[in-house]
């Protein structure tokens, strides 16, 4: 080598210049498999050698790495900071590799997407166990004022013991800032798997068609806002009902129907009061969703009742035995 | 992973010491490594601070490093009243001052020993000098000593990477930690050139860079008198660890 710039020198001294207790992406992590590939950034299975540990890094697209896809990286780490919830991916740290992407990083969860857990066929009660945690993840966020904005199976994943995360926090909005500015990408930006089914759509609205309220999709930001979490919830319902059963009980169908109802004011005002109904019914109470008629209310009210009820008509048959063998 | 270190070169103890020592070879073998770092910072001094002319410059490059092997000059070298640097380039400028006003400038090649240094190619570095811009004396040379020293480490890196059968992995380091002018490739578009896995850039560059520190680091500390200046010298090279 017979020469070396002064440019390349300085930068040569900046990336060399680190230690192991540098915190920066390159000396501290070390990076393997790809794990994800989504609209926005690409997820890899790294491990850290400071902490000693593995975990996830969702690293910026290339093709993406402009001031506003940074500052949207950059908000969704301090959102996912923000809220500690068991049903939230926790995130470790943030940073910028070289050529300016951003990355953060953050649990690496072990587990299924829910749309991979249906497949070994859990009952309809265990789906709705699910349901009511991924709900509650969603709910707490909401009381945070963030709505996710991209709620489907495939960014919720289902640990081992049936824990539940909700991932890709990437549109998240905080309700009561600029939506316009966080709702809208830079034309031309395609996203990685354009085209491919359930992917989230980059372009002018962020999102995943299916999932997307009516209002989101329209780009009605001016009306989105946690019912629109609302109708993804109803969505993702929709589909744990269909694949465990054929004939799914009334008042399900019809929670389901009014969390993804068309009009926003149609559905559940909040994802608390979608949850109690799901509550509800695994308690086999009456659910705010459906008017029962008298006697399926007298059908839930023997079959919630049953072990008492059979006992009493227990007794009582034995005591017309004994009267019938006492008189005769 | 490449984590093992025995295929680097084992770290070099202070040539300055090593100047003094009794055993002549230790003692040749020192020198060359200080005229290895020193020659090319010495040379363009003479060159674009002192107004020397090529000719002169070699004569004179030539005849300081001879002077100093003998006249026994690095014993005089003092550690607690300056850098050896700055000792070095003030040495150079009495030997210059001496030189003109003898008036009679020997010829070297002859009694003095003929040291072999590729002037050439310093002379062709100098069409990269703004000598305008490289104003402070210090500056300059300190500059230009850590040019070298990061020329010798890189090629020193290539050679090891070459005898290990790393070459994939310094070449993503050249293109792109050594790019001299243009842009600077994305990761993406070096894992399409290799045929790599993006993470295999990062990790490639993370080693690469951790080496290069690594021989850097060998280097300096052969130039320093002592630990605590060869802290003081890392630091400066490469910042304060975070």
């Amino acid at each position: 080598m017979n020469w070396m710039s002064d440019d390349a020198m300085d930068h040569l001294r900046r990336v060399s210049g680190h230690d192991e207790s540098d915190d920066s992406y390159g000396p501290r992590y070390d990076v393997q498999d790809e794990i994800a590939r989504g609209g926005m950034g690409t997820v890899f299975r790294a491990y850290d050698r400071k902490l000693d540990r593995v975990v996830a890094l969702k690293v910026l697209h290339e093709a993406q790495a402009g001031a506003s896809a940074q500052a949207r990286m950059m908000q969704e780490a301090r959102i996912l900071a923000q809220l500690e919830h068991p049903g939230i991916v926790p995130v470790h740290d943030v940073g910028a590799l070289d050529d300016g992407r951003v990355f953060y990083a953050m649990k690496l969860v072990q587990g299924n997407r829910l749309d991979h857990y249906v497949r070994d066929r859990p009952s309809l009660r265990e789906r709705l166990r699910i349901f009511e945690r991924i709900c509650e993840a969603v709910a707490f966020a909401h009381a945070n004022d963030v709505i996710h904005r991209d709620l489907k199976p495939g960014n919720i994943m289902v640990g081992p013991f049936g824990e539940v995360l909700v991932m890709d926090w990437g549109v998240a909005k905080i309700l009561g800032t600029d939506e316009a500015a966080t709702m809208v990408l830079e034309p031309g930006s395609p996203p990685a798997a354009a085209g491919e089914p359930g992917s989230t759509h980059v372009g002018t609205v962020l999102g995943t068609p299916g999932y997307m309220a009516p209002e989101q999709a329209e780009g009605r930001v001016d009306l989105v806002d946690r019912r629109a979490d609302v109708f993804a919830l109803g969505k993702i319902l929709g589909e744990l009902i269909d694949e465990a059963s054929t004939s799914p009980p009334r008042r399900l169908v019809a929670l389901q129907r009014k969390a993804s109802a068309t009009r926003p004011e149609d559905r559940y005002s909040g994802v608390e009061q979608m949850v109690n109904d799901i509550s509800r019914f695994l308690e086999n109470e009456s659910v705010s969703a459906y008017r029962e008629q008298w006697h399926e209310r007298a059908g839930r009210f023997v079959w919630r009742y049953r072990a008492p009820i059979a006992l009493i008509l227990a007794y009582l048959a034995v005591r017309a035995l004994v009267l019938f063998f006492a008189g005769s | 992973m490449y984590e093992s270190r025995d295929r680097f070169p084992a770290t070099r103890h202070s040539v300055v010491h090593a100047i003094g020592a009794d055993d002549p070879d230790v003692r040749r073998e020192a020198f060359d490594v200080l005229i290895a770092s020193y020659w090319r910072p010495v040379y363009k001094y003479l060159r674009l601070r002192s107004g020397m002319n090529d000719d002169a410059a070699r004569d004179a490059t030539q005849g300081f490093f001879a002077s100093m092997l003998e006249r026994d000059f690095l014993q005089k070298f003092d550690a607690g009243r300056a850098k050896f640097r700055t000792w070095l380039r003030r040495g150079l400028d009495a030997y210059v001052a001496n030189e003109r006003k003898a008036a009679s400038r020997l010829k070297r090649g002859g009694s003095i020993p003929h040291l072999s240094l590729d002037f050439e190619d310093a002379e062709g570095e100098l069409q990269y000098h703004d000598i305008a811009v490289d104003a402070d004396v210090d500056e300059f040379f300190h500059r230009e000593w850590v040019r070298g020293l990061m020329i010798t480490s890189v090629d020193e890196l290539r050679t090891v990477c070459e005898q290990t059968g790393r070459t994939t992995e310094f070449e993503i380091f050249q293109r792109y930690d050594l790019v001299e002018d243009g842009e600077r490739p994305t990761y993406v578009e070096l894992a399409d050139r290799f045929g790599v896995k993006e993470s295999k850039v990062t990790n490639s560059l993370h080693s690469m860079r951790k080496r290069f520190r690594t021989t850097v680091l060998d280097h300096l500390r052969a130039l320093c008198v002592d630990g605590e200046e060869f802290e003081a010298e890392s630091r400066a090279l490469f910042g304060p660890p975070r």
